[in-house]
């Protein structure tokens, strides 16, 4: 293993996403997904158009952003696109870089597999997504 | 594992604001989602809810209240978790389910 995944692997720990996960299960992740970096400002996921994949904040900042307000700040170990590729709908919100962001990603058909894989992942990205419909339904009222 | 309840019209089966001790299914009837005085949606035979308060331990988001006689299937808290661990397709099943709720929740928040 290279420094990178070494690197990759200690971040990947410290996730609530992955922290059910063994070492060699982490190491595992770590090949799974792609590193991708993002300039500031860029927009990764566009509202209303194709998404691509699961993205994992490895470092970084990005706005959740609905018809250009901003509704929420995503950082270290949040992850989103999950709608997108497990409805295989268009993303519902733009995301956008605020600062560099460093991202792990999934391709969208290696997201169900992965996480079939992975049920103990899958828990905690249900208990994830189940807090974030919690806090837009507080956004409704 | 699940007890078959039943709900009297009118009947509350679920309260907002309480923490949930487990989820319901609908077997026969009808039930109403209500926030505040706002009502949200009708669940109808096959629907389940109380699923977000499990998994999140955090107080129930809307009440549901039985809307003619209603027999529901409850399910602990720690059963149905032991369920969704056993089962990974059905913990799809339930993420699929959330995740559409909150697509749903997302699009009402733009009109």
């Amino acid at each position: 293993m290279n420094d990178t995944n070494r690197d990759i692997v200690d971040t990947l720990a410290g996730l609530t996403l992955f922290g059910d996960l063994s070492r060699p299960q982490l190491e595992a992740v770590a090949h799974t997904f792609d590193e991708q970096w993002f300039s500031e400002g860029q927009r990764i996921l566009r509202q209303g158009f194709t998404g691509t994949g699961l993205y994992v904040i490895l470092e970084g900042q990005a706005s959740v952003r609905i018809d250009g307000v901003d509704r929420a700040t995503l950082g270290k170990g949040d992850f989103f696109g999950d709608i997108s590729i497990l409805l295989g709908e268009p993303p519902v919100a733009d995301v956008v870089a605020l600062q560099p962001l460093r991202c792990l990603v999934l391709g969208g058909p290696d997201t169900e597999p992965f996480l079939n894989s992975y049920p103990r992942v899958m828990y905690r990205m249900l208990q994830s997504v189940a807090r974030r419909l919690r806090n837009a339904n507080q956004w409704r009222s | 594992m699940a007890t078959e309840v039943d709900f009297p019209s009118g009947h509350y089966i679920a309260r907002q604001g309480e923490v949930g001790s487990g989820i319901f299914v609908i077997a026969t009837g009808s039930a109403r989602v209500v926030r505040g005085d706002e009502q949200l949606t009708v669940f109808g035979p096959g629907d389940f809810f109380g699923e977000l308060s499990v998994i999140d331990r955090a107080p129930r988001v809307a009440s549901v209240v039985a809307a003619e006689p209603t027999v529901c299937l409850a399910i602990a808290a720690w059963d149905f978790l032991d369920l969704l661990e056993g089962n990974p397709k059905l913990m799809k099943a339930v993420l699929l389910e959330v995740v559409s709720r909150l697509r749903v929740t997302t699009e009402h928040i733009r009109h």
